[in-house]
């Protein structure tokens, strides 16, 4: 997994996905606006997994639809193979989509209750497969043994292939999920959340299965999570986002042995370790206040609220991206002194 | 924290829960006993379909009639069986002397209704001669227990004014607001972020500590377990197959099902060992067709041939206070007197086909 | 690739395919022996109806009339073209013929004239109960009672007939006995020379005439052809006459319409007239000549058994089919109409029409609504708008007076009744289906779809439509009924089916005459019409229950 030299297969750069709220009544001076992603930027390296962590309303989910164009983004760009997919044509976007495909939280509501699981992985073939995008045009029988061949790799018995979604359990509808997006042959794989509405033991083996396959076909994941632990073991870059910004970027196992941010302290302190020594020798740090809705303006840090380590400068200016190490970024005034700024400030 | 003196509170034996549907009788609890002292954090964890919701409600005497009843079992609280008593009585148990607090606080609270109301409506449900003058005090005070800012405003607001961690300490409020000795968390942080799952974790462990009052925490997360509880229940199926101090059962694991359930959490701080995760082979059971004898054996890395799928695991004691179901722990004998009976079963089985 | 090889590959993959989905049918264990239910979604739901009785006894019923409908040709009913106008208003009987109800009938009014003229003799109090009844105009009690009292005095010997009444009867008793019923079918010409059959109306013109000639006994063929010209003649200027009923013409001005008719018509058309009423009178010709021929050999007194099926040829060349019987040995299990048809056969007919216009109706309406409602549901903004306010616009007309206003500007063939009903019937299933899209277009598997690729159409017929299934599956059965009702309410105003055909609202606008004096023609069309609308709503009822509860809580 090193990425000395290599250039990121995936770039975001300043993205930005704004709803407008619209106005009842005309009541309101200024039509008001939730900023759900309000200006993020990283890169992905490829065979690697970065990790998106944040509690809900931090905007995780909505960078990852951003990205897959699923919702138009404000403003920003999203540079995959060369192209900006925010202003690409239609044609070139569903050219892009073979390589950018993704999984989804709820296995329950991801796919189709009337169609059968054959149905459900061949679909992107199938839809491909017509406008003649694929490689190979490919024939009723070889799309047949493509799905049955998916199915075996996601470990999945290939007798069920005319079964319906709802006669399996939560493990197994997220495997037909993971087998439909392996479909086309991706090479960057957006998951959201795709463990959280798992049970422990189902939720390893799913994790097991991801890593596999990243290792066997040499994929590279975006991975959304609020459990840090998941995120932790199977992602080898973390950030962290709080309101729709990213406040800390670094390496996976630097930022467990070495977090930086009052946040990313916070949040660290507060998950739960399945050990009970450990467990009462920690000392929580616990926020204050609730997490703020994203429609309010901010003038300054977003985290100055509920920030335990707070500054004036925090109240009025919004802080860069420092360079704690290598590789690792923060945005804390409290940096100032002692860190340049990152290159992307710059 | 429990006095090894301290009285037993509520004692479960033998609870049989069972459901009629459509595809056939379900099993949701199926012969489990356990006991609460005064002032104890227990904490029942399993997955999801194994019984740790029915478990609780069936305490509660609130399952559904139809499909739903409870069978079998004893449930004893402060010297009292709570399934014989008559509805009546048990209306003056609930929220009175065992409150509950439930997963989804959006959907407890009812939209229509101040908070005030609400709270004032349980009050004096339970205390007829309070007026309501005090019992809005009284509200008001619990409230500010809970760490709600502001509380004599808020009060009077509507549920969907507040945000899901507020909720959910409003719950625990009016939970606590008649002084109860049992407090019953249905998954109380399922549905809440980490940070404000902490907040909520803190306030109980404080309820628990300042008021003495018990807790029985339901949860399918371990790390929530090992930071709160001082006893744990290990469910699967509809059955307990591990009871013992959270210590010993994190560190000595008897049965495979804890085992394997510890080992596939991922660890925050462990992070130099990335080997693959332990996992559990295989899905969860399918409740109307559960494997026969020990539910667990399909998936189990250490069952034993020919033993766990004919004969039913006996209960051994491990410790005093650490109890495991498993044949890995039943003795010789007991091994070849259950083989035998089984054995003698199938035989008069395949005689009278 | 050739083509032969193309299709050979073909083949080959079609065996492969089947090897791998037979592979994938059979029951499947998972790997732990724990048993796999297999069931879709509409297995589970067929499950919930079945616990539901009125709905099951419902859905027999609608199939039940389904076959009925589907097997009229088929049934031992009697047919459209057997009409018998003496036969008018009999009352429905099981065992009693046509003929000894229309006997009955006929002494009931006999008898009750001679009470009228005073030859009946009556009690005091009886002559008071027969006063009453008629002010109260219970005329069915008065001949009821009347027939009874006379047949009672007739057979004791104290009532006899007068002439006139004697000849009545004996006509009455003759023509029950003796009338005949002949009906001609599949008639086939034989060509002496090569002796193949030939259908009448597949011959051309001239060997028509020469077949005429001789039926006729042999006239010369010259004036055969110009009676068939005067015949087609006559024929068109009817028709320019009732064209044109509003103006006066002169007889010039018939001359000239009548010649620019035939001009249209051009020489085939006015030859094809000429065809058609050539076959026409050829088969009366034979029916007239078979009829003579049958009433001959009973006068004779040969047993012929009735009904009496045959094939016959007459004048020489000629073969059909013929089928006598006594007219009179008909039952009606229904009774008759105003003009002798059968009720029976007309309530089944009738019933054919209403329920095709109910599933016509109500595929239409599915149609146009489906497609509007999922275009205003997925593409939302400027389109929804446009569109619901469209809906909305129509849904403040005045739905019947459209109709009706339709029918009476387009005429009333069934065509028109069709378009007209489902002009603006589609509306609430379009805002139904609009709604249901509404709410399933967030769903993941939507967003999934999309990031597939999944162009719009792909979407909606693929995925938003199929899961909208159970909520238009609900609302077409509970639609049917409704558009049966519509059509009666049409029918019953005069504007619907039109005579001949029947269906069941024009039977029962026709019946609302006579009402008292004839109840069956009211009640038997309205027992089954309303049997079926009932089953329908069951049905649908049922139907709704098992769609309803939600597919991921099922074990």
């Amino acid at each position: 997994m090193s990425e000395s030299v290599k250039k990121p297969i995936l770039e975001v750069k300043d993205l930005k996905v704004h709803f407008p709220i619209k106005s009842s009544g005309g009541l309101r001076k200024k039509d008001a606006v939730i900023r759900a992603v309000d200006g993020i930027s990283f890169d992905v390296y490829p065979g690697e997994t970065l990790g998106i962590v944040g509690e809900s309303g931090c905007g995780k989910s909505t960078t990852v639809r951003a990205i897959a164009q699923l919702t138009k983004p404000t403003s920003g760009q999203v540079i995959f193979q060369g192209k900006d997919l925010c202003k690409v044509s239609k044609h070139e976007l569903l050219m892009a989509r073979q390589n950018i495909q993704m999984i989804f939280q709820d296995p329950y509501a991801s796919l189709d209750p009337r169609m059968t699981v054959r149905s459900i992985i061949a679909e992107p073939l199938i839809i491909y497969n017509k406008r003649h995008l694929l490689p190979k045009e490919l024939s009723p029988l070889e799309i047949e043994t493509r799905v049955e061949d998916l199915m075996e790799r996601v470990g999945l018995n290939k007798a069920f292939k005319n079964r319906y979604p709802h006669e399996f359990s939560g493990g197994q509808r997220q495997r037909i999920g993971i087998a439909r997006a392996l479909a086309l042959n991706p090479e960057v794989i957006l998951a959201d959340e795709p463990v959280s509405a798992l049970d422990v033991s189902i939720q390893a083996q799913i994790l097991n299965l991801l890593r596999e396959l990243q290792k066997e076909l040499g994929l590279t994941f975006l991975f959304i999570a609020h459990d840090l632990a998941v995120i932790q073991y199977i992602s080898d870059k973390v950030c962290v986002m709080y309101l729709g910004k990213i406040v800390e970027t670094s390496e996976s196992v630097e930022l467990y042995s070495n977090p930086v941010h009052p946040y990313t302290k916070a949040l660290l302190s507060a998950a739960p370790i399945p050990d009970p020594e450990v467990e009462r020798k920690r000392r929580r740090i616990i926020l204050t206040g609730d997490v703020p809705s994203p429609d309010k303006e901010h003038v300054g840090c977003y985290f100055y609220d509920r920030c335990p380590n707070k500054m004036d400068k925090c109240k009025n200016h919004i802080p860069p991206m420092f360079t704690v190490g290598p590789h690792h970024n923060c945005a804390c005034w409290q940096l100032e002194e002692k860190f340049p700024l990152a290159e992307s400030e710059k | 924290m429990i006095d090894k003196n301290s009285k037993v509170i509520l004692d479960v034996k033998g609870l049989k829960t069972y459901f009629k549907t459509d595809a056939g009788i379900v099993k949701a609890v199926d012969g489990i006993d356990f006991t609460v002292h005064q002032g104890e954090t227990l904490g029942i964890v399993g997955e999801s379909g194994c019984g740790k919701s029915v478990t609780n409600l069936s305490v509660m005497r609130l399952i559904q009639s139809p499909p739903g009843k409870t069978v079998a079992g004893e449930v004893m609280f402060q010297g009292t069986d709570l399934l014989k008593i008559s509805e009546a009585e048990m209306r003056n148990v609930r929220g009175n002397k065992i409150s509950m607090i439930f997963q989804d606080p959006m959907t407890s609270l009812n939209p229509f209704l101040k908070i005030s109301t609400q709270m004032i409506e349980t009050i004096r449900l339970h205390e007829k001669n309070v007026s309501k003058a005090e019992a809005l005090s009284r509200s008001i005070e619990m409230l500010k227990k809970v760490g709600i800012p502001g509380a004599e405003k808020r009060i009077f607001c509507y549920p969907h004014q507040f945000s899901g961690g507020m909720r959910q300490r409003v719950m625990i409020a009016m939970a606590l607001s008649c002084n109860a000795n049992l407090l019953i968390a249905d998954e109380p942080t399922t549905a809440l972020d980490v940070t404000i799952q902490a907040q909520i974790l803190e306030l109980i462990q404080k309820v628990n500590v300042e008021m003495k009052t018990a807790v029985i925490l339901i949860t399918h997360d371990l790390g929530v377990v090992a930071g709160m509880c001082d006893n744990v229940c290990v469910m699967y199926a509809g059955k307990i197959v591990e009871k013992a101090p959270t210590d010993k059962i994190y560190k000595f694991p008897a049965h495979p099902y804890t085992e394997g359930l510890i080992q596939s959490v991922p660890r925050m701080d462990k992070s130099g060992e990335k080997g693959k995760l332990f996992s559990i082979e295989g899905q969860p059971p399918n409740v109307i067709d559960l494997p026969p004898c020990c539910a667990f054996h399909p998936r189990c890395h250490k069952a034993i041939e020919g033993l766990c799928s004919r004969c039913n695991p006996p209960t051994h004691m491990l410790d005093e206070d650490h109890e495991v179901t498993c044949w890995l722990y039943g003795t010789d004998q007991e091994k070849s007197a259950a083989l035998k009976e089984a054995d003698a079963r199938q035989a008069s089985k395949e005689a009278s086909k | 690739m050739k083509f032969t090889d193309r299709f050979k590959k073909q083949i080959h993959d079609r065996e492969e395919m089947h090897k791998l989905n037979k592979a994938g049918r059979n029951g499947a264990k998972n790997e732990f022996n724990q048993t796999v239910q297999g069931n879709s979604l509409s297995k589970d739901a067929w499950r919930r109806l079945r616990k539901n009785k009125a709905a099951v006894v419902g859905m027999c019923v609608v199939i039940l009339y389904a076959i009925i409908s589907l097997c009229a040709g088929i049934l031992p009913i009697y047919s459209y073209e057997e009409i018998i106008i003496d036969h008018q208003y009999l009352p429905p009987s099981l065992t009693k013929t046509a003929g000894e109800l229309m006997l009955k009938r006929q002494l009931s009014e006999m008898y009750a004239t001679s009470w009228r003229q005073g030859r009946l003799s009556v009690t005091e109090e009886e002559d008071a109960m027969l006063n009453n009844w008629i002010t109260l105009d219970d005329t069915n009690k008065v001949w009821n009672w009347c027939y009874e009292e006379g047949e009672k005095q007739r057979a004791a010997g104290t009532y006899v007939f007068s002439a006139s009444e004697q000849k009545k009867y004996d006509r009455l008793q003759d023509s029950i006995k003796n009338d005949i019923q002949v009906t001609i079918n599949s008639v086939r010409w034989v060509n002496p020379e090569n002796g193949k059959s030939y259908k009448l109306d597949n011959l051309d013109y001239d060997t028509l005439v020469s077949i005429y000639a001789k039926a006729l006994g042999g006239i010369d063929e010259q004036k055969v052809r110009t009676s068939l010209e005067t015949g087609v003649n006559s024929q068109i200027q009817t028709e320019v006459k009732t064209k044109n009923s509003e103006s006066e013409l002169t007889a010039e001005d018939i001359q000239s319409l009548v010649a620019m008719e035939k001009d249209s018509l051009g020489e085939d058309g006015v030859q094809a007239k000429e065809k058609s009423l050539a076959v026409d009178n050829i088969n009366v010709l034979i029916q007239n000549a078979m009829t003579k021929q049958i009433k001959q050999e009973i006068k004779a007194g040969t047993n012929k058994e009735f009904p009496y099926k045959d094939t016959e040829t007459l004048f020489d060349d000629i073969n059909f089919k013929v089928e006598a019987s006594l007219k009179n040995s008909r039952r009606y299990i229904l009774g008759t109409d105003n003009l002798g048809r059968d009720l029976l056969s007309r309530i089944i007919y009738g019933g054919r029409i209403s329920i095709l216009i109910g599933i016509v109706g109500t595929i239409t309406s599915l149609f146009i609504g489906i497609i509007m409602g999922s275009l205003a549901g997925y593409f939302g903004g400027r389109v929804d708008y446009y569109i619901m306010r469209f809906v909305d616009v129509l849904y403040g007309l005045p739905y019947m007076l459209l109709v009706i206003i339709c029918m009476a500007i387009f005429g009333t063939n069934i065509l028109n009744l069709f378009f007209a009903l489902a002009m603006v019937s589609w509306l609430t299933i379009a805002r139904m289906v609009r709604g249901q899209i509404m709410s399933l277009k967030n769903q993941e598997y939507i967003e999934a779809a999309r990031s597939m690729g999944a162009g719009g159409w792909r979407i909606i017929f693929r995925h938003l439509v199929p899961n909208s299934l159970s909520v238009i599956i609900v609302y077409s059965t509970l639609r049917v009924p409704e558009f049966i009702m519509q059509e009666s309410f049409l029918s019953f105003l005069g504007l619907g089916v039109q005579a001949p055909l029947a269906s069941w609202g024009s039977l029962i606008g026709d019946s609302t005459q006579g009402m008292t004096k004839y109840p069956w023609r009211l009640v038997y069309p309205a027992i089954v019409m309303t049997l079926f609308l009932f089953s329908m709503n069951f049905f649908g009822d049922g139907l709704r229950d098992a769609f309803d509860p939600q597919s991921k809580n099922m074990l």
